[in-house]
């Protein structure tokens, strides 16, 4: 199973969402990671077929995913940044719609949606008002009805915005339950969400994909560039005049400050382990960078 | 190096890779091979008729998600316009005249309903597609607006002494295409929440005033049978197009 993105741009006008990007995807969780604005849902669109590109194509398995039509969007699962729904729909009338626009049979949509309100711990809320559920509940309900066909490729835009800590972790834990043999694709901002669970971090940044690796390897492309240092408050404003700063934190009257930087930035400067958070720090702050 | 004695190094290279054109059989067996992955004209009829059964089973599911508002809310509109020529010895013409398209009309914001729902993501994203639902509600309302006006023709034609059956029928048929086509066209491209309730407010102060205009309903009665059909089929092709133009998808926005 291999999706092929092949020179794919988008552009609103004058405005290019998404530029020239090649890649191609194998089974397994890519996490997309970008800033607002950087192409991730234009780019989900057009895998999810929602969307056309302004030029280049989406191939599956070597076929057009324009040519596939109906048998693609058979195999697809897409849950979009944001779920909408009809007024009057309960979140169990809600999945049975979506089942028999899937062109599941009634009486296995039944079963199928239940088995799925269970996966999504929702069963209880089964004749809830879609307009009374939470963010998180509605996220999870968008993941379900993706999950309705049991889809070769799921394709989830920006599954825990919204979400509670809790919420995020159960997500975290409910993906990797879902994602075996399949593609699955997810869009985020935040990187602790992928950290664990993706095979590949695809880093989107103004449309152009500037990275594509495992995140052992993203971290090691950062290995001996994270910093931290106990210094004062003016030290504080300093280096972040200069340098990318993270996290800064009380340390009785002074502060602790995590940085990056490809020199020792102060003397009494350490180096330490790099996590996502950094490399997202690498690629997406440029302020405070002399 | 001389340049000229790589190119001749390369020439002698390749010589070693000549390409063996294939024979006639090679190729027969190819065509041959690939021919099971060519599928199989339908015939014309089982074609149509899948489709057909198609639109039916899908029109059958959308029937459930079309709010009862607008079934409820036109049968109270047809009933209050039989009242009113029953009761109050309204012109059953220019009643019938009125009515006509405005069932389609009202529900013109439930084929698009998913669109300005925002669950239109989804639904494209899914084996029967967001057309498909549009093509099947399409066929839902406008069967329904059908129905509703004819319970009313017969109504009308069993109780009113002396109606002209077939001046009922003209006044029902032109506005229903027309006025259907227009809302149709305008509701494409702009929001059903904005053309839904322009279009009735236009609909309801045109035929108004054609209603009240003894000038008018004498200059359109006037019209030949030719100019009428002329205007009949025009709006018939213009509906038309409009069906074909969901038929082939109609995007979130005008440039996705
Ligand atoms: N329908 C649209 N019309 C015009 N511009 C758009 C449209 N959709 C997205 N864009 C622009 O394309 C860029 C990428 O947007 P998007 O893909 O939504 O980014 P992300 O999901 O990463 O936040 C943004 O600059 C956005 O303004
Ligand atoms: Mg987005």
């Amino acid at each position: 199973m291999k999706l092929t993105i092949e020179k794919v741009t988008k552009s609103y006008g004058e405005k290019v969402a998404v530029n020239d990007l090649s890649f191609e995807l194998t089974e397994g969780v890519y996490g997309f990671l970008g800033s607002n604005g950087s192409g991730k849902t234009t780019l989900m669109r057009i895998l999810a077929s929602v969307s056309k590109p302004t030029s280049g194509r989406v191939l599956f398995d070597g076929e057009d995913i324009r040519t596939l039509d109906e048998k693609y969007r058979d195999m697809l699962g897409y849950s979009p940044q944001h779920i909408g729904y009809y007024k009057n729909f309960t979140v169990q009338k809600f999945m049975l719609y979506i089942a028999s626009l899937k062109g599941i049979e009634r009486q296995q949509a039944k079963q199928k949606v239940d088995e799925l309100l269970e996966l999504v711990n929702l069963t209880e809320n089964n004749k809830v008002k879609m307009s009374k559920l939470s963010g998180g509940m509605k996220q999870r309900v968008g993941i379900a009805q993706a999950l309705l066909n049991d889809p070769q490729i799921l394709i989830v835009d920006e599954p825990t915005a919204g979400l509670d800590p809790k919420e995020r972790v159960r997500f975290r834990n409910l993906l990797s339950k879902i994602s075996a043999n399949r593609i699955v694709l997810l869009s985020t901002h935040i990187v602790s969400d992928i950290e664990f669970i993706a095979k590949e971090v695809m880093i989107l940044k103004e449309g152009v994909l500037i990275q594509k690796e495992s995140p052992k390897k993203l971290l090691e492309g950062i290995r001996n560039k994270v910093w931290t240092a106990t210094v004062n408050e003016e030290e504080v404003a300093d280096l972040q005049a200069h340098f990318r700063c993270g996290n800064i934190a009380h340390n009785d009257e002074r502060f602790d400050i995590r940085l990056l930087s490809e020199t020792k930035p102060h003397s009494n400067a350490v180096q330490t382990k790099p996590n996502l958070e950094d490399l997202y720090l690498y690629y997406f702050e440029e302020d405070g960078v002399a | 190096m001389k340049e000229e004695s790589v190119e001749e190094e390369i020439a002698n290279y390749l010589e070693h890779y000549t390409v063996e054109y294939p024979d006639d059989d090679a190729i027969d067996q190819t065509i041959e091979s690939l021919r099971a992955y060519v599928p199989e004209p339908q015939s014309n009829g089982a074609a149509i008729r899948e489709k057909l059964q198609g639109l039916l089973r899908h029109s059958a599911r959308e029937i459930s998600v079309i709010g009862s508002l607008f079934w409820v809310m036109n049968v109270i509109f047809f009933i209050c316009g039989f009242s009113y020529v029953l009761f109050f010895e309204g012109d059953p013409y220019s009643t019938m005249f009125f009515l006509a398209p405005i069932p389609f009309l009202i529900g013109l914001g439930e084929v698009f309903k998913g669109r300005e729902a925002g669950l239109y993501e989804i639904e494209l994203a899914c084996k029967y597609s967001a057309q498909h639902i549009m093509m099947s509600r399409l066929f839902v309302i406008g069967t329904y607006n059908f129905v509703i006006s004819a319970v009313l023709i017969c109504a009308l034609s069993v109780t009113i002494e002396n109606i002209l059956l077939l001046k009922l029928v003209g006044y029902w048929i032109l506005p229903t295409t027309l006025v259907s086509s227009v809302g149709l066209f305008l509701t494409i491209r702009f929001r059903s929440s904005i053309t839904v309730p322009v279009t009735l407010a236009i609909w309801f102060t045109t035929s108004m005033m054609i209603s009240q205009s003894v000038d008018m309903k004498n200059y359109l009665e006037s019209l030949s049978a030719g100019v009428y059909s002329i205007a009949l089929i025009a709006s018939l092709v213009f509906l038309f197009l409009q069906i074909n133009r969901i038929k082939r998808g109609v995007r979130i926005e005008a440039n996705d």
